[in-house]
């Protein structure tokens, strides 16, 4: 299945091809999880502050759905 | 350790060693402390009897990195409690450098008169009539206090909203590049300033007599392993240079807590268009400059100097919480008019946090339309022009919200909240309720413990943990603020062993052993002079609450409101 993921911050710079205004559509396994697209992403969990599916909050095992907009954002601090 | 005495009202200055009581006190801490102990609570702010002080951090000119931070304090004309507001830039260094604690502004020049306070490389102070200077913006002031002065000079000034006595009105302070662009924004200290009769200090930034350390090789080993951990963290070390604070803008918009339109809704629809990337983005393709130092001995680089198509400067440093109250807060997806409106407040001398809202206020009341930036620009030019509305948008949304009858006004003790809607993280409606300051996201920002590792280790929504982690994280910051150290430098802290190294670096300046409680200890008296001062002035429990439409009006998309009750507000502090 197919997702669409948009790297925030400095996160898209070590993802091949990362457009920030078009975004990323990355093919995952069925019932892939969040942990598991970062991974294929190669993008380390401590770059990662929080993550959005279809514009809510998850969790690292929060099961990936086909079509979802993925939104990684690096660690945040402020303001 | 000298404390300068300005008397505006007999012109005579005293230099004299810091009194005991304040010994081993700098920033907030000394702020807080000396104008809860000399300033009368319920004297008018613009009066004589009000105090405005100036006070580096207690790291300021030591070898420890991002420490040029300034605290000035007063009593403030916004929120009629005490105020300390700090800011970056040279200044806090230069007078570090000149082993100048704090400098005491008291008494008030007879109406008309203006004056500029001129501190040479030897710490000589001396007051220099400066008629001459009236009425300018702060960009032609530098200009020419660089023609009259030379140009190795920090100063740190108001503009005509400072001079008019107006609640929103700023001091501002030179960056690296000399421009008047960083803003004690918060608390209309500016007016304060701007009552005195005084319109600039100019501080020789050429100073050789910072306070020594006692045991110098201590401290600068601790400073060297804190700046390690300061460049290692992945946010100040590669995010903030890269774009900034603007790069909270996606975050905080993504997750609903984007007050858009006047905090009628939590997400606004053009923030793409605002975002710290796009800003980024813009910058770089527009030949100005990301990554770029605006403040003395910063290694994060977190300024940036944003230009028009024609690569000409409009305005440094394009910050978050401007993006915000000039962008989603009047429904303005326009980065373009976002700069102008901040170059615009820098230079008449206004907080854009309060300006913003009030403008933000003014078009929830109907007066012009979400979105229309030329309408927002109008109304901050009034306030230059001097205008009977521009005086009421340079009072800050509450005078805005009384002008129209209106009640939406997003304000805690007065004071506008910032970019963070308590709605959707309700850490920051404790924090801004019961903060001394009004509504302030510096004195207790509890949002990482509501959104990181992977959606917060505290329910957002929920009440649970809430009070615990704003009183916590002010007391905390109350020492920060002391300390002088800058809030983005504190990833310096959060690594192994980070907070036992300023520990040690105090232990190494004063001489004295530092721990953990004498840390607490130190937030904790800043935030009880702070409550002392604010209850003498009138302030009752009852002021520790949000305005009715946090508890009342759903935020969308979340739909949530305000869930902390009163009781827990109450216990935040127990003195």
């Amino acid at each position: 299945m197919q997702v669409r993921v948009k790297l925030y911050g400095t996160l898209g710079k070590g993802v091949a091809g990362y457009d920030h205004p078009s975004g990323l559509t990355v093919e995952v396994n069925d019932g892939a999880t969040v942990v598991e697209l970062l991974a294929q992403l190669g993008i380390p969990l401590k770059k990662i502050g929080m993550v959005s599916l279809d514009g809510r909050l998850a969790g690292k095992t929060a099961a990936l759905r086909p079509g979802m907009m993925v939104k990684v954002f690096h660690p945040i601090f402020g303001g | 350790m000298k404390l300068i005495r300005v008397d505006m009202t007999a012109k005579s200055i005293q230099t004299e060693d810091l009194p005991q009581a304040y010994a081993g006190l700098g920033g907030r801490a000394l702020t807080s402390n000396y104008i809860n102990d000399h300033v009368p609570a319920t004297s008018d702010p613009l009066g004589p009897d009000n105090i405005l002080i100036f006070a580096p951090g207690y790291f300021s000119a030591t070898p420890l990195i991002n420490t040029s931070r300034l605290s000035v304090g007063a009593k403030s004309p916004l929120t009629g409690g005490i105020k300390e507001s700090n800011v970056g830039g040279t200044v806090a260094a230069a007078l570090g450098n000149l082993g100048i604690t704090a400098i005491v502004v008291e008494g008030q020049a007879p109406a008309g008169e203006t004056w500029l306070l001129k501190i040479d490389q030897d710490g000589q102070p001396e007051l220099v009539e400066g008629l001459a200077y009236r009425e300018l913006r702060t960009y032609a002031l530098v200009e020419k206090l660089v023609d009259a002065y030379g140009p190795k000079n920090s100063v740190t000034c108001i503009g005509p909203a400072g001079e008019r006595q107006l609640s929103a009105a700023s001091i501002q302070t030179t960056d690296m590049d000399g421009h008047p662009c960083r803003a004690a924004g918060r608390g209309g200290l500016g007016a304060v300033m701007g009552a005195k009769g005084l319109k600039a200090l100019i501080v020789s930034r050429a100073g050789n007599a910072a306070d020594s350390l006692a045991d110098t090789e201590a401290f600068k080993a601790a400073a060297k392993a804190y700046a390690k951990a300061v460049k290692a963290d992945e946010f100040s070390g590669e995010i903030l240079p890269a774009l900034g604070s603007a790069c909270l803008v996606a975050a905080i918009n993504e997750v609903g807590a984007f007050p858009t339109r006047n905090a009628r809704e939590g997400q606004f629809e053009h923030a793409d268009r605002i975002s710290g990337e796009t800003m980024a983005r813009i910058i770089r393709e527009r030949g100005g400059k990301t990554t770029h130092k605006g403040c003395a001995q910063c290694i994060i680089d977190c300024s940036n100097e944003f230009v028009d198509k024609n690569g000409k400067y409009v305005t440094s440093s394009l910050e978050y919480e401007t993006i915000w109250s000039m962008g989603g807060m009047i429904g303005n997806g326009d980065l373009d008019a976002i700069a102008r409106l901040d170059f615009l407040c820098d230079d008449i001398g206004l907080d854009t946090i309060s300006t913003g809202v009030a403008i933000g206020v003014a078009m929830d009341a109907g007066h012009k339309s979400f979105g229309d930036a030329q309408a927002a620009i109008a109304m901050v030019e009034e306030v230059a022009a001097g205008t009977d509305f521009g005086k009421i948008i340079g009072n800050g949304p509450v005078a805005v919200g009384k002008h129209f009858n209106h009640d939406r006004v997003p304000v805690m003790k007065g004071q506008s909240m910032a970019a963070y809607d308590p709605r959707a993280i309700q850490g920051m409606a404790v924090t801004y309720a019961t903060s001394p300051m009004g509504g302030d996201h510096t004195a207790g920002w509890v949002v990482d413990q509501n959104l990181e590792a992977f959606g917060g280790t505290l329910d957002r929504f929920s009440a649970e943990g809430q009070v615990e982690a704003s009183r916590n994280t002010q007391i905390h910051m109350a020492a920060v603020d002391s300390v002088g150290i800058c809030d983005f430098a504190q990833s310096g802290l959060a690594a192994p062993g980070g907070i036992d190294n300023v520990y040690r670096m105090v232990a190494a300046k004063s001489g004295q052993p530092f721990g953990e409680e004498d840390w607490q200890a130190m937030g904790l008296r800043v935030l009880k002079a702070e409550r002392a001062f604010n209850r003498r002035a009138g302030f009752t429990p009852a002021d520790d609450r949000l305005p009715r439409m946090f508890y009342e009006e759903p935020l969308p998309p979340h739909n949530k409101v305000v869930v902390i009750s009163d009781a827990e507000m109450e216990n935040t502090f127990d003195f």
